[in-house]
Formats: C-alpha cells, structure tokens, sequence
C-alpha cells in the first residue's frame, strides 16, 4: 500500500453538494496530462478485458485455450511474433495476444475487487478508530499495526494455499444448512478475497488521519451541537469529505493489488488452469526465455503498463482533488 | 524407480542428428583411450531437494545415482545389464533357487572407519521390511522367508536372513524367485552399519554413513550439499575427489551456470536442448540418455468414476500421446504400452486406443456419462514436463466434456498422497525400469496383491484376480520363454482393463560440460557418477558458448 500521500487538509465543506461542483472537476481532470495517459489506459484495457469473450467469439481474436500442435515450430518450440499470431503463441501452442487480452479480464476483475474489498474494510475500521478514539481506536490501531508486520506476499500465499477444495460447514452438523457451506476453491473470488485482506491495513492510517482531523472542523462540532447523533454525523459530514483522499488511495492501492495478483499467479496460486493470468504466463515463459522471451515480455509488459497506468490514475487525481479543495 | 524431479520427419532427423553427434563424441572418447584422471570437485546442480537419500527412503532416478556415491551392496551391473560381485567376493545361489550364498569382501569399511559385517547385511535387510521404517522397498524383499512375519509384527527377526560368522551372508527365499538378484543390486539392498543407525534411528539421515567411494561433509537441506572422499574406501571407482551438490534454481538457470563452468552436469531443460542442439560448438554437450521409462497417466479404480472400465477406455481415446510426448520434449517417444521398449521387451496384438475423441465421447454416454463429469489431476510441480503434458491432458479431456481441475503438490507431498488408498482419483507419473525384467513393472505397479494402505506403488490400485496369478506365476518361473509368454498375457490383459494412459518413453537431455568424461549412458543406472571424470589440464577450461 502506498504510504499515507501526505493530502493537505480539505477545505471544511458541509456537504459535498454535487451539482455545481462536478462541471470544474471533471474540466480540471480532463485536462491534467497525468489523469489522461492513466486513465486512457485503463479505460483501453478494460473495453478490451470486456469485449475479450465476444471478440474470441467472433474470431477476430484466437481462443485462449485452444492448444494448437500447429502453433509451434519443428523442435515443439513457441512462434515468435508472426503473420497469425501477432504476439506469438506459449510453449502449448495457445496465441500470447488472445491469452494476454484474457488475462486483462482476471487481472482487472481481481484488482478491482479486491481493492473495493480492501478499500471498505479500510475505511470502516480508519473512520470507526479517528472518529470514536479511545480504547477503540487503540484497539481497531494494534490490530492494525499487527497486520501491517507480517509480509503481504507470505500472508497471501498462506492464505491461498488454504484454498483446496475443502468445505467449511458453518452450521452444526445436526443441521442440514447447507446454503451456509462454504467451498475454499481456488479462483477469482478466493483470490479476490485473499488480496482484499491483505491489503486493507495500508489505507487505515490515511483515512484514520483524516477523520480525526474532519472530526474537530468548526461545522462538524456545530451539527454536534444541535443535536446530530454520532451516525448522522459520520455519514453526513465526515464520509462525504473522504471521498478525495478515498479515490486517490484506491487508485493508487489497484496498482498493488494487481501486482500481488500477478505474484501469486507466477507462484502457481492464483487463478488455477487454463484460465490466463499475466503472472502465470510468466511463470510458463521462464524455462524458454532464452529461445522465445516474448512468452515473458509480453505479460511482463502488461503488468507494467497496468501498473503504471493506475499509478498515473491516481497521481492525477490527487493533482486535481488537492488543488479543486484548496480553491 | 520413480523418473527424476522436473514428428514429423524433419524434427526426427534433428533428434538423430543430435544423438549421433553426442555419440560421436562419446565414441570419439572412448577410442581415444585417455585415462580417467584423478582430483577435481564434480559440481552438480538438482532443481529440488530430495526426500531423502536414505537407502531405505530414497527411490527416484536423481537420487539413486547419488546414493551410489555413498552406499554400496553385494552386487552391482556391469556396464550393461549382466551382475557382477561389488562388496561381496563371490556368490552362489542353490539348485532349488532358494537359498543365495554370498561372502564378503576383507578390508571393506564403512565411511567411519569400521569393517563391514554380514551382521549390517542382515540388519539392513531387515530394515526395509520393518513397519516402523515403512519403505517404499518392502514389497521387493517380502519373498524371503519369515519376511511377512517380520512385516506384520508377528516375529522378531527375518528367519531367512542368517550370518553364520562375520563374512558369510545367507538369504533364504520362501519360493525361488529370478529376480531376487535384480533386486540384491538395488539402493535397498545396500548395507549400513547397525551400530550407527540404532543409535540415531529416525535422524539417520542427517548421520548417513555408508561403505560407498564417498561421504557426505556438508548437509544443508534445501541449499546444497558436499561429498568428500570415504578414506576407508578400497575400490577403483571415483575419480572425483569431491562432489558439490547445488540444490535451487531452475533448469535455465543451471544452462547458463553450466556455460559458465560453474556445473558439470545437469538435466537440460526443453529449450536448452533445442538451444544447445541449433548451435554447432554447444551441440557435443548434450548426452541423450534413454530410459527405460514409462510416463503414464493413472486412474485410481476405487475413486469413481475410475472405477468404470469403460469411463477408463475413454480416457485413452481422448488422450493425444503423440501431442503429449511432445509437449513434453520432441526427443521423447509416444507411448501405448505399459513396458518401454527399450527394456528390451516387445508384446505385438496389444489392445491399441488410438487418439479418437468421438469414440471416447460415445464409450462416456454408454457408461452413463452423457454430460461429462469433474474431476482433479495431480502432478509434481517441480516436474515442468508433467506439468506441460497435465495442461495438455486436460485440454483433451475438455473436449469430451471432463471437466479437469489440476491439482499441483510438490514431489514428498504428491508420493504421500498418490501412493495411500482413496486420496488421488487421477494423476501424471513415471516409472522407470530398476532392472532390466518386465516384472519390474508389473509386478511393483499393477499386481494387486501389492496394494499396500500407503506406500503403495500400484497408484491405480488395480486389482485384477487373473492378471495377479499371471504376475506370480511368472515371477516364480524360471525359464525364459514362459515367463515372456505369462508377462505378455498380463500386460495385453492390463491395456483391456486400462488402469492407464501410456504417454511416454522419456528420453532424458543430459548436459555435460566439456570438461567432464566418462558420461556413457548405463542402461539400468542411467549415469554413474562413480565413472565421471574431470579433465583437469589447462585447455578444456576454455568452455565453448
């Protein structure tokens, strides 16, 4: 998780009141270079992680599963980019475009989910610690800490390898419930699940500082005054004003949980088999990287480019909802 | 022994031409008539620790070598597949084929110092056979008399193992048995010393001591290890003075640290060997080294829907072995038999299941399958062409509707739970030949009086009452022609019932550095270490590449 970014105060407002002050935002956005080159990125990858089924559907890209005995040169060797396979075909002979374009789909899905995930988690326990303090805050503020010790990758793969196939029956056994059996499979929702809690604790400190910030601004302690409960207040007044700081961190917290996505593919515990995974890829080019280092590049490139487009995402709206407070 | 942990016409020509010019070279060598030279350190490279290099435990063809370094028996194989004495001066076996007489060498140590006995021998038999050990071994030795007994806990000792004094070794079989001495020349039947291994019991293995050329200096598991000479050893085998094992890293890896000199011999990856044979100053590095091997995927039969002659037929017809063998690597040979050819073995009217999708899809409906149906794989991880051919196989099977979920375990976890009773319903595994005779296979994978709870080779659990009596009728016979005759009926049997999918006859790409002699193949032990020798003078330092 990126550490806390450091975002100058907002200016107290009531209320986010949306109307009239989306038009100069959005303006502002669309105007920083940063914002742009991220955002047109994502946005590219993910129409095309969208449309990647229909397009396999309509032939215009090869099957990501198909093994093509075919595909591969006399010595059972990968193609290197061609006339045919754009980008190359794998040591099974499956097209490198078509199963980069379908990795898109488990990477983003994955990425975003587990962000959402890690991003609600976050901003529960940061605003239930900054707002109520006391042994609350100590409490939900250790457990934190404690979670930020142990290393993201170790915890992950520990948690994923959980992931057999076993069933947890969460009712008793005299009680046939079987709606409340949960299976431990090894795929996108596992893995979501696994990344989203992992990643959760980096985004406390943020939100946590905010909210003890927001808590003491003149109108907050107003609307205390007149008789607004603790509720009405958190929603109403302190949530509404973290929603700056709250995207910025998500955005940037993607670029992290497609990583560890990608890691835990490479170790062979992510999305399990055939299903392409940009980290899996590159796990299968590794052994023929001196003969077809595309099977690496490719993938290799991928990640990069994800990355660094939520990297920009987020460094351009920082830009712009810093500056857009300040005014 | 379990395989080690990881064509068309043109591809063919390739392959031929790789092998002539790696037996070219060797050729050359030999006619060259240098002398092994003495002195050196062997510098070795496994991607994967082994289990155990306990000759009780260790059972897989990257470990044996090695035990051959620090380990030694009564027998051994000549450069072919004829028995010669090693430790033992000279043997008999009696008329009635029961009883086997051995002598042992004078002046034979053990790696601490102390002479060996015919007391270790019979200790070290025992050994095997006892059930707190549990070895993978057991079901060789339990022909010899009192050996069940002994196995089941109802006797105190093994009353077919006798030393009558400390250089004369008795073994006493209950029926005769040809292939006894095969099995006196595996790693099981190698001796250790009583004294030391009841005093450390189960941490033997971190105190392995033996009567072999050489013994371990430095064990760190999972980083490397460290042989150094036995001081105690008399024999003329080992020309190395040392052996440096590198444990990590994977197969590309080790190429380049071999073009840098910094490994002797390592098994080529894939692509290193197709690397290694486009280039013409790398090509006499590589030593196709054939096995007698099977690559196969099995179907447990008490695990539905395995349990289904039919579902089992349809698996062989939707599996691709020519596609399979490869994925695998192009020097492997497909394979649609249970014994490699290479044994030498052949058995013509086998049932053949020629890849035919169609005709698996109908033997599945006709078996009440109509759908399909799921199950899992499993395979050892670090084994990339098991890996390779499982994605394939499950690309096959997809498409007559079997829904494959592959599982991956590493090498100890997958023997654990391949080889115990209704834990894997299908997987990808090898064998190869641990001596040159068909019951090798049969008997050790698919006799059904072998099923052991755990432990238990036969990872099929097959069972079948006819194919057990044709197995034992020709393990008790001694004469040739019948014994042939009773195999080939039971493997033509086995192929009907198809427990398996033959896949493959492995072909392994050795590579060896330039500077290392004494590589030639060995048909039963695949390489000797013992025989390998460094060149020392100046100009084979400069490594071409």
């Amino acid at each position: 998780m990126p550490k806390p970014t450091g975002i100058s105060l907002p200016m107290a407002r009531k209320s986010v009141n949306c109307g009239c002050m989306l038009k100069p935002l959005f303006r502002a956005l669309f105007a920083n270079r940063l914002f742009l080159a991220g955002g047109g990125i994502v946005v590219l990858f993910a129409l095309l992680a969208l449309a990647a089924p229909a397009l396999s559907h309509a032939h215009i890209l090869r099957e990501p599963f198909k093994q093509d005995q075919k595909a591969l040169d006399t010595e059972g060797m990968p193609l290197g980019p061609e006339r045919g396979y754009w980008l190359g075909t794998d040591n099974l002979g499956r097209d490198v475009l078509a199963r980069v374009v379908h990795g898109a789909r488990v990477s983003l899905t994955v990425g975003t989910a587990a962000m959402v995930m890690a991003t609600v988690i976050g901003v529960a326990v940061g605003v239930l610690a900054g707002f109520y303090g006391g042994k609350l805050d100590l409490g939900l503020m250790r457990f934190t800490e404690m979670m930020m010790t142990i290393p993201p990758i170790l915890l992950a793969i520990a948690l994923a390898s959980l992931m057999d196939g076993k069933i947890i029956h969460l009712h008793p056994a005299s009680v046939h419930w079987h709606f409340l059996d949960v299976e431990l499979r090894r795929g996108m929702v596992s893995l979501f699940l696994v990344i989203g809690f992992v990643c959760w604790p980096g985004m406390v400190r943020v939100i946590r500082a905010q909210v003890l910030a927001l808590k003491e601004r003149e109108y907050v302690q107003a609307a205390r005054v007149l008789g607004a409960s603790n509720l009405r207040l958190i929603f109403r007044h302190i949530m509404p004003n973290l929603l700056p700081i709250v995207i910025v961190t998500a955005a940037m917290s993607t670029a992290n949980t497609i990583l560890l996505e990608a890691g835990l593919g490479y170790l062979g515990i992510g999305v399990p088999p055939p299903a392409p995974s940009w980290g899996a890829m590159i796990s299968d080019g590794q052994a023929y990287f001196t003969l077809s280092p595309h099977m690496v590049i490719v993938p290799g490139v991928a990640i990069c480019l994800t990355v660094l487009a939520f990297n920009l995402l987020g460094q351009g709206l920082q830009d712009v909802l810093d500056v857009q407070q300040k005014r | 022994m379990r395989i080690p942990k990881g064509l068309r016409p043109l591809r063919r020509i390739l392959v031929v031409l790789a092998v002539l010019a790696a037996y070219g070279v060797a050729g050359a060598e030999s006619t060259e008539s240098v002398k092994p030279q003495r002195g050196g350190t062997l510098q070795l490279g496994l991607p994967v620790d082994w289990r155990s290099l306990d000759p009780a435990v260790a059972f897989d063809a990257d470990s044996v070598p090695l035990q051959k370094l620090l380990f030694r028996g009564l027998i051994d194989f000549d450069d072919g597949i004829g028995l010669v004495p090693d430790q033992a001066s000279d043997w008999n076996i009696s008329p009635d084929g029961k009883v086997y007489t051995f002598h042992l060498r004078p002046g034979v140590r053990f790696s601490n110092g102390r002479e060996v006995e015919a007391e270790d021998y019979v200790f070290s038999f025992e050994r095997i056979l006892d059930p707190k050990v549990s070895s993978t071994g057991q079901t060789y030795f339990l022909g010899i008399l009192g050996a069940s007994e002994f196995n089941q806990g109802k006797a105190a000792h093994v009353s077919g193992l006798r030393a009558p004094d400390h250089r004369t070794f008795i073994i006493e079989l209950k029926e005769p048995q040809f292939t006894f001495r095969y099995v006196l020349a595996m790693n099981f039947a190698d001796v250790l010393p009583r004294d030391v291994v009841q005093q450390y019991g189960e941490n033997f293995q971190y105190h392995l001591t033996g009567s072999g050329p050489y013994r371990i200096k430095e064990w760190r598991r999972n980083i490397g290890y460290h042989f150094e000479r036995n001081p105690y050893y008399t024999g003329a085998d080992g020309y190395v003075d040392a052996v440096d094992i590198m444990i990590g890293g994977d197969r590309t890896l080790m190429g380049m640290m071999l073009q840098r000199g910094e490994l002797d011999w390592i098994t080529g990856g894939v692509a290193d060997y197709v690397r290694f044979s486009r280039d013409p100053k790398l090509r006499s590095w590589i030593e196709l080294v054939n096995t007698a091997n099977t690559d196969y995927f099995f179907m447990n039969t008490e695990i539905k829907p395995f349990d289904n002659v039919q579902v089992r037929r349809a698996m062989n017809y939707a599996i691709n072995s020519e596609r399979m063998a490869r994925l695998a690597g192009i020097y492997n040979l497909p394979s649609h038999e249970i014994l490699p050819p290479s044994m030498p073995w052949s058995n013509p009217g086998l049932p053949r299941y020629d890849y035919n999708p169609e005709k698996a899809r109908a033997l599945l409906r006709e078996a009440g399958y109509p759908n399909g149906f799921k199950t899992q794989l499993w395979y050892i991880l670090s084994r990339e062409d098991d890996a390779r051919m499982a994605q394939g196989i499950q690309q096959d099977l997809s498409e007559v509707g079997v829904q494959v979920e592959l599982k991956q375990a590493s090498y100890i976890a997958f023997q654990l739970k391949a080889e115990a009773r209704h834990q894997v319903p299908c997987g990808v595994w090898g064998w190869m030949e641990d001596y040159p005779d068909a019951s090798d296979f049969l008997d050790v994978l698919l006799n059904g009086e072998r099923i052991t709870d755990t432990d238990c080779n036969n990872s099929s659990f097959y069972n079948n009452p006819e194919v057990n009596r044709l197995i034992d009728q020709g393990n008790a016979s001694n004469e040739a022609g019948e014994r042939t005759r009773l195999y080939r009926e039971a493997e033509r049997l086995i192929m009907t019932d198809a427990p398996w999918v033959p896949i493959l006859h492995e072909r392994i790409p050795m590579l060896k550095s330039p500077r290392l002699h004494g590589t030639t193949p060995h048909p039963v032990w695949l390489w000797r270490y013992q025989y390998m020798w460094l060149d020392q003078s100046a100009n084979s330092r400069k490594a071409g590449g």
